[in-house]
């Protein structure tokens, strides 16, 4: 009883100050700066002409760098939780689902590939793109546990450390000639286009994986 | 040379945890390995940083509005040498501590938790600082997690929701910020910071956060339970490291952006007093060893945040800032040498309840030692770091004339005091049973070493208390 009372206080208080938060996030009055036009001068610079992915993978790279590490860091502790997981394996197979999915996997995949292309001229990119492949898997998955391939374990963290490992690698290279992640114009849409691909890849692989070591666990 | 010391700081880590995550039967070796060359890294930083004029580092050749910019102060990179220093150790005490699963987890996540560090402790800009809080947040649940029970596994759950929501809180405070003002860099948002409504409900969401993950006394319930349950290099970590992250970070936000009123830094001052006094009585009152030290965690705590009674007063504000650091050296040290004792101690013992470790100084005479030495520091007795702090509070609250303060100082020291020489007592007892000696293994005589180095340090650097002093300016 006396936890009831306390639970609606709590949602009362929570409500009043989401009320309040609203009125002064939409009352803000932004002060001028100078980043618009710093941004727009050096957009011809970045190598792509999405301001967004321009931001995050040339200005302010070393941001997407950690945020790729804090996901492969969290399946390392997903792994560590893993021997508590213990669900019976899951299967939906029977001729509807496998005919579903063998036409709408490589349409998932090749969607994902378009995604990440058109991250250079409009929103899209490695997350995006490596969020639908990693959806695309985990229904792959679902539908046929014990069919789907599953490389060896380190091919497997081969894979799911290429992202960050291929980040640093340009990093340390760039370093030679400027900067760490310093790259312009014409080099830097190269570099650009390969760590998205690659990205899209591991990451891909480690979101599929978080679901797989958590929910699946099937001995063939 | 130096201008390149600080991507080297993010590579190492960053490729390290990669290699030991992909051998995972060779993580131990990558681990200590890596153990030595950061150690060897931040020593060069704190040398480049005493002998150079203080430089920025603008990741990709971009200038701070746009860009990135790191840029390594005084007090931030002798946190991170300090830190490296507990690293190394407790990495070479883990490999013989650990079993070989826990090894091939915990070394590439406290690898990438010293990738967070590095982040916090030298990032201008406060989105980096963001990723570098999840980072941390993420790896010391992890390693929290490492421990296979169920009390272990309840306690990192709830350590992962609390930290969730201060990391939510302190996004949203960043979000705020940059609607009002278009920038992350500190050094930029310093001249143009206004007293104004969402600023201060962005510093107010700020400094929540920053409670919450330091684990400030109405906000501590997370932390007794995730630090006493986990395997004891976690502990160690956690309590050492991990924690002084986000007070860093409360600090630095508190010298250069908030903008508060006096009154308000002086209710944290009020919260550190109450955790002194909370922490202390829990860890008299508990009857598990590890759970003790957690406590007492708790209340060392408070004495980081006194130094908010003192920030803005008008006698001689450093003396105030010299406490406040020796107090975080020297629990970063003791904390770190008393976890690892006690690991040796609880694992020769077979148990946590301290009633049954009567006598243990005959059957572990290193550990109870570096305890012993621990306990100096962590109350304050003279000559240890703990000392050098108590003593420049003492003084700043005395020329200040908070009399509050000062019987609040002098009490928590006596209650630290109570419970640690219960504890010490015990241990000098005569045994109960002679039949733990055969339990030793040769392995311990390295992990003892290891815990008294660094309880050993907590107090001789007292001794040398002036030379840091003028490093810190």
């Amino acid at each position: 009883m006396r936890n009831k009372t306390f639970h609606s206080l709590l949602y009362f208080l929570a409500f009043w100050l989401f009320v309040g938060l609203s009125f002064i996030l939409t009352n803000i009055n932004t002060l001028d700066s100078s980043m618009h036009t710093k941004l727009f001068e050096a957009m011809p610079h970045s190598g792509v002409t999405h301001e967004v992915t321009a931001v995050l993978l040339n200005f302010r790279a070393l941001d997407t760098l950690l945020e790729v590490g804090v996901i492969l860091l969290s399946l390392i502790a997903i792994h560590a939780l893993e021997p508590n997981f213990r669900y019976t394996p899951l299967s939906f197979e029977n001729t509807i689902t496998n005919t579903f999915v063998a036409i709408l996997f490589p349409l998932i995949a090749l969607y994902a590939f378009y995604i990440l292309y058109s991250g250079s001229y409009q929103s899209g990119g490695a997350f995006s793109a490596s969020a639908l492949l990693a959806g695309g898997i985990i229904i792959l998955r679902l539908v046929k546990p014990r069919s789907f391939f599953v490389p060896k374990e380190l091919i497997l963290r081969f894979l799911y450390v290429s992202g960050l490992f291929y980040f640093v690698c340009v990093g340390m290279i760039s370093l030679f000639f400027g900067s760490f992640l310093e790259y312009r114009d014409y080099i830097a849409s190269f570099y650009i286009i390969s760590i998205e691909s690659v990205l899209m890849l591991s990451l891909g692989a480690i979101l599929s994986a978080y679901f797989i070591n958590a929910v699946q666990r099937v001995k063939p | 040379m130096f201008n390149n010391l600080i991507p080297a700081l993010i590579i190492t880590p960053a490729l390290f945890a990669i290699l030991g995550f992909l051998f995972s039967k060779r993580a131990a070796f990558f681990g200590i390995a890596f153990g030595l060359i950061f150690f060897s890294e931040s020593l060069l930083l704190l040398y480049g940083v005493a002998t150079k004029s203080p430089w920025a580092y603008h990741f990709g050749g971009w200038q701070a509005p746009l860009g990135i910019a790191f840029a390594p102060l005084r007090f931030g990179s002798s946190i991170l040498g300090v830190s490296a220093f507990v690293m190394l150790l407790t990495f070479i005490y883990a490999r013989f501590s650990l079993q070989e699963s826990q090894r091939a987890l915990f070394y590439p996540l406290s690898t990438f938790l010293a990738l967070g560090l590095v982040v916090v402790y030298l990032s201008q800009d406060i989105f980096t600082i963001y990723v570098g809080l999840e980072i941390i947040g993420l790896c010391a649940v992890g390693l929290s997690a490492l421990q296979k029970s169920p009390k272990a596994l309840h306690a990192s759950l709830v350590y992962l929701f609390s930290t969730l929501v201060a990391s939510g809180f302190y996004l949203l405070g960043v979000v705020i910020i940059y609607a009002k003002y278009g920038l992350l860099n500190i050094s930029a948002l310093i001249p143009v910071i206004q007293e104004e409504l969402p600023t201060l409900v962005a510093f107010g969401f700020m400094v929540v956060a920053f409670l919450l993950k330091t684990a400030v006394f109405p906000l501590s319930f997370w932390l007794a339970n995730a630090h006493a349950n986990a395997p004891t290099p976690v502990s160690a970590l956690l309590s050492a490291l991990v924690i002084k992250a986000t007070f860093y970070l409360m600090y630095l936000f508190a010298a250069t952006l908030f903008i508060f009123e006096y009154e308000l830094s002086y209710f944290l001052a009020f919260l550190g007093v109450g955790a002194i006094f909370y922490g202390g009585i829990k860890a008299y009152l508990s009857s598990d060893l590890k759970l003790l030290i957690a406590y007492s965690t708790i209340s060392q705590v408070g004495y980081l945040l006194l130094i908010f009674a003192f920030i803005d007063e008008h006698t001689d504000p450093s003396m105030a800032f010299n406490a406040m650091a020796f107090a975080l050296f020297s629990h970063t040290l003791a904390k770190s040498g008393f976890f690892l004792a006690a690991g040796v101690v609880v694992h020769i013992a077979q148990t946590k309840e301290i009633s049954a470790l009567q006598g243990y100084a005959s059957i572990t005479p290193v550990s109870v030692f570096a305890i012993a030495l621990s306990a100096v520091s962590l109350i304050g007795l003279p000559p240890s770091l703990g000392f050098v702090s108590k003593w420049y509070y003492l003084q700043s609250a005395y020329l200040s004339e908070s009399w509050f303060f000062l019987f609040a100082i002098i009490g928590g020291g006596i209650l630290s005091a109570a419970y640690l020489f219960k504890l010490l007592i015990l241990f000098l007892e005569h045994p109960l049973e002679e039949g733990h000696l055969l339990r030793r293994e040769k392995s311990h005589t390295t992990l003892e070493w290891t815990a008294f180095t660094l309880s050993f340090l907590s107090v001789f650097l007292a001794f040398f208390s002036n030379s840091i002093i003028a490093f810190m300016g």
